[in-house]
């Protein structure tokens, strides 16, 4: 044989084992570890759920559900519109069906499942369902389900038309094609994403949202019971929403971290995790690779972590508020913010606070020397000694402002408290000569001066009022400016305060936190202590009698006694932003109705 | 009727069947004028009643139910001007004693006292119950309390009155206004009963007598010399001819509201006496009169703010929504708590002008459009009971058939339209 034929047979030979190789490869279907390595990476977002069938029905057969159904609250539940409609539709199913709610959704949906949606200048929005079956049978008895409902809806047999994918049988039904590839069943409203589906699992493509950058973001960990992922920037409407300019400085202060975080979004995740203890909702943003831009700096500042608010939680809150910004660096860039009304609103009153503190302008000499936490503390008041407490009870509130160096810097703000209760004073003589004046009186709380304001009322009033939850103070500790509405919870946070020994040079810093915690049995209680004042509100508004109004807020109040605290937590790690919200519950073996 | 009658045959009884019939429509009249509107269950229960024990039966004290009880105990905690008109008018609204709460109206007009000076909202509330509770009891023991009442006493300047430098506010607005009348007194009579109140004072929100204040020399008032006090002035004013008149008098304006001519005066003064001063066997009478069930007394009083909004409310079935009341009767000139001067509101035709008459015509337009139903309107009941019982609710005596058909064809079935087109009548203005 020439030997120049040799090779070409030789490579012929060659050439054509790859591509035997390559046939038999695509005819294979590929494992599926991860639904989203099945999901074309085209897609704007999609939504993933794990073994939510199991955890369904862990819960419905729990002793913890008959017992909360056999409450109060469960009761009136049952009794109303929701849950008649709620039953209504799921016997509908079963008529429709002919199977059980719960048997079609744990054997379809309930091992795991993934829906994505992507937007198609041809085809519209594009939706594509995968779901990892629980057994053959059940896809059988889907089918005969799905039969089941088109028959009786439509009166007529129901009927597939039978097509292929490249060795993949695919069948229609009307908008919906679907295609069992192994234990995946895969749904679509379009054939083509259906056919992408189809490609990745054969391995014919790479191109996988699990595998793309943008969703490489998501964590790998299991700790949700549902999860979704969207590209934001992909929705044109809501793509120029964010990082816009706002005109009220104080959602300003509040959000606009967030909205630029939205703007330089390129993936948003969302989780929600639930059990017996508590639902668990989180939300990250993760920026592009510019990451966040540098003039949102303000509201992403970092801080030495310390123990006062954990502290604080100790000594029985009703809840809390706090904020981390750079304040002084927010107000100084404030036009970058704020549209040009909103800026000049803040200049003015920079103007009309400098009066206040003592002629120091306010922007440069005053907002500079605080730190980077404000807080809003609230605590439900003690009860009177002798009996006789104020209505309707007002839960004490302070404010807390960190100051860089209070010795120095804290003088002004006493200035300003006085000067504000001679203004008041003033105002209050001048519309009526015989109004009591209120006068500002020194107090010590170990070494801290505080001034509290004595609204002169009468004591030992039989019927106290609302005036009589009211004791305003002020106190400047070490770093903190403490403005509160009563004189006790000024005090307790000074005790605790003093306590905190200040941060060393070489402490650690990082992104501060972003908090709002409510306790719900401290909220149950102050409930319960307006209970009377609430009703009769009640009465007023709603033309009903005192004891109606007392079991409706009853219903309440038990339903917060499940409630053991809600806490909404916001910070930055990194180049990605964290919300996350939690409810603790408390169903414990034994349900207690609250009592008045 | 009345024309061809003597002013005590006018005050006589009503005779059902002679003077004209004892009927729905009747039981409608009374319960307009001295409650707050007309609705049924109280018109049935007039009529059960008749027109002689009716009124008195109307006034009579009940016990504040646990409801009554709360509001006023929360709306009292909050202290603010805003919560106790809230409180009081939701008494009107849905209080087991309306006629109570009217009769309160009136003497709250008369003892004109306006929190834009007392800014003590909880003394003003101190001042309403006290109405409430003395208002149709004897006329000299409601004057005794009211004297000494400190909201009262701050809004005529009495810490002010001291011996050497009395300030004669309260007595000229005692004899002028609330017990004598203009000509019954001279500027003499004043100026020596002010120094009878010196040292009638208030501290710490209480009456105090102050008696380092008082002047406790020689007065002369209605020509008698004595060492008056402020309780000898009162006494002497009440025990003027003039009092009884000036009072019966203002309590006909307010209830039955034909014109007063001086032998029907006083009539008035000598029904007033003849009742020992007493105010509900007075009002009663009045309400049970042949003069007030004459026709010339059927719808002849220009509703007040009060009687409108609320009236109309409770001849709907409304139960709630207290709380927007006082705001939308202070558009129709009427701030409850805040009259206008001592001499109160000016009321009849002053009542309506092109602002408070849009403010009714809102009233009116909110009633029957809004989706949220506020006040709590049965309006599932009303449809059932259909058109033909509405206009029967606000016009038992019959409407113009041309009107009825009109409202009827452009409400085309909409029960709402219908009552913003009632509500909205002429007709419907007058109680």
């Amino acid at each position: 044989m020439h030997p120049h034929s040799t090779r070409r047979s030789m490579a012929l030979a060659f050439i054509s084992f790859f591509i035997i190789q390559g046939i038999l490869k695509s005819e294979e279907l590929q494992e599926c570890a991860r639904l989203a390595d099945w999901t074309p990476a085209s897609v704007i977002g999609y939504a993933e759920a794990k073994m939510t069938g199991p955890r369904l029905r862990s819960f419905l057969s729990s002793a913890r559900l008959k017992r909360l159904l056999d409450s109060s609250l469960g009761k009136a539940y049952r009794q109303g519109e929701d849950y008649s409609k709620l039953i209504d539709n799921l016997d509908n199913i079963e008529q429709a069906t002919g199977q059980k709610p719960l048997e079609l959704f744990d054997g379809l949906l309930g091992k795991e499942f993934l829906l994505a949606s992507r937007l198609s200048f041809t085809a519209g929005q594009e939706a594509l369902l995968l779901t990892r079956i629980k057994n053959p049978a059940a896809i059988a008895r889907g089918r005969k389900a799905f039969a089941a409902a088109m028959e009786a809806a439509t009166g007529s047999p129901f009927e597939t038309r039978k097509l292929d994918h490249e060795g993949q049988a695919i069948e229609q039904a009307g908008n919906i094609w679907f295609a069992e590839m192994g234990e995946i069943l895969a749904l679509a409203n379009s054939k083509k994403i259906l056919e992408e589906a189809i490609d990745l699992a054969y391995g014919r493509t790479e191109k996988s949202a699990g595998a793309s950058p943008p969703f490489s973001h998501l964590s790998d960990k299991k700790d949700y019971l549902i999860r979704a992922s969207l590209r934001p920037t992909f929705i044109p409407v809501l793509a120029g929403q964010f990082g816009r300019k706002l005109d009220n400085p104080a959602l300003s202060f509040l959000l606009s971290g967030i909205s630029g975080a939205l703007r330089d979004c390129k993936l948003m995740s969302a989780s929600l995790d639930t059990s017996w203890s508590g639902i668990s909702l989180g939300l990250t943003l993760h920026s592009d690779d510019s990451g966040i831009a540098e003039k949102y700096d303000p509201f992403f500042p970092r801080t030495t972590p310390g123990e006062f608010h954990s502290n604080l939680q100790k000594r029985g809150l009703l809840g809390s508020i706090r904020l981390s910004r750079n304040i002084h660096g927010w107000w100084e860039n404030s036009a970058a913010f704020l549209d040009a009304q909103a800026a000049g609103s803040l200049a003015q009153a920079s103007a009309a606070l400098s009066m206040f503190f003592g002629g120091l302008n306010f922007q440069d000499e005053v907002l500079s020397q605080l730190g980077k936490t404000i807080s809003l503390i609230f605590k439900n008041p003690p009860k009177a000694r002798n009996g006789s407490s104020p209505s309707p009870l007002i839960p004490g509130g302070a404010l807390i402002v960190e100051l860089n160096d209070a010795k120095k810097f804290g003088r002004p703000f006493i200035v300003a408290f006085n000067s504000l209760v001679s203004i008041i004073n003033i105002t209050r003589m001048q519309q009526d000569s015989n109004a009591p004046s209120m006068l500002v009186r020194p107090e010590k709380v170990g070494e801290v001066d505080c001034y509290k304001v004595d609204l002169g009322l009468p004591g030992n009033a039989k019927a106290p009022g609302i005036e009589y939850n009211f004791s305003p103070s002020l106190a400047v500790t070490r770093n903190k400016v403490i403005l509160g509405s009563t004189f006790d919870i000024v005090k307790l946070l000074v005790e605790e305060s003093e306590k905190i020994r200040p941060a060393g040079k070489t402490s650690v810093q990082a992104y501060a936190r972003d908090r709002l915690y409510i306790d719900g049995r401290a909220l149950n209680s102050i409930l319960g202590n307006n209970l009377n004042f609430l009703a009769a509100q009640q009465v007023i508004d709603k033309g009903i009698g005192l004891d109606e109004a007392k079991n409706e807020l009853s219903v309440i109040r038990t339903a917060l006694s499940y409630i053991r605290d809600l806490e909404f937590e916001s910070f930055r790690e990194e180049e990605a932003i964290h919300m996350k919200l939690g409810i603790g519950l408390i169903t414990g073996n034994t349900i207690v109705e609250p009592s008045n | 009727m009345s024309a061809n009658l003597t002013a005590r045959e006018r005050l006589e009884p009503f005779r059902p069947g002679k003077d004209g019939p004892w009927d729905y429509a009747a039981a409608a009249h009374l319960a307009r004028r001295q409650a707050f509107g007309a609705p049924r269950e109280l018109v049935e229960k007039i009529l059960e009643l008749g027109p002689r024990a009716a009124p008195g039966a109307l006034l009579e004290e009940l016990d504040e139910t646990p409801e009554m009880e709360a509001v006023a105990d929360s709306q009292r905690r909050i202290g603010s001007t805003e919560a106790v008109q809230t409180w009081w008018t939701h008494r009107m609204l849905r209080g087991n004693c309306p006629a109570r709460d009217k009769l309160a109206l009136f003497w709250h007009d008369h003892f004109a006292t306006s929190d834009t000076k007392v800014k003590d909202a909880r003394l003003m509330m101190d001042q309403v119950q006290l109405f409430i509770r003395q208002g149709a009891g004897h006329f000299h023991a409601l004057l005794q309390s009211i004297a000494r009442d400190p909201a009262i006493l701050i809004w005529l300047d009495g810490n002010s009155n001291r011996k050497g430098k009395p300030n004669e506010n309260f007595a000229r607005e005692l004899m002028e206004l609330f017990s004598l009348g203009v000509g019954n007194y001279t500027e003499e009579d004043i100026k020596e009963a002010a120094r009878a109140f010196t040292g009638w004072h208030v501290k710490d929100r209480k009456f105090w007598f102050n008696k380092r204040a008082h002047d406790t020399g020689s007065k002369t008032i209605f020509g008698t010399t004595g060492n008056f006090d402020g309780t000898d002035v009162l006494l002497a004013c009440l025990e003027k001819q003039a009092c009884g008149e000036f009072i019966a008098e203002k309590l006909f304006n307010y209830y039955v509201g034909t014109p007063v001519d001086g032998e029907l005066r006083k009539a008035l003064g000598e029904l007033y006496h003849a009742n020992l001063h007493s105010l509900s066997p007075l009002v009663g009478q009045m309400l049970s009169s042949r003069e007030f069930y004459s026709a010339p007394a059927r719808r002849a009083i220009l509703s007040s703010p009060a009687d409108f909004a609320i009236g109309t409310l409770r001849n709907l079935g409304a139960t709630a929504g207290a709380a927007h009341l006082p705001e939308e009767m202070s558009r129709m000139g009427m701030d409850l708590l805040r009259p206008p001067s001592v001499k109160g509101w000016q009321k009849g035709k002053s009542w309506l002008n092109s602002n408070t008459l849009l403010s009714r015509y809102r009233f009116a337009s909110m009633l029957g459009g809004a989706d949220e139903n506020s006040f709590r309107v049965p309006w599932g009941k009303l449809r059932k009971e259909g058109p033909n019982r509405l206009f029967k609710l606000f016009f038992p005596g019959g409407l113009d058939e041309k009107i009825r058909k009109v409202i009827l064809e452009e409400a085309g079935g909409d029960l709402k339209l219908m009552v913003t087109a009632i509500v909205e009548l002429p007709e419907h203005q007058y109680i």
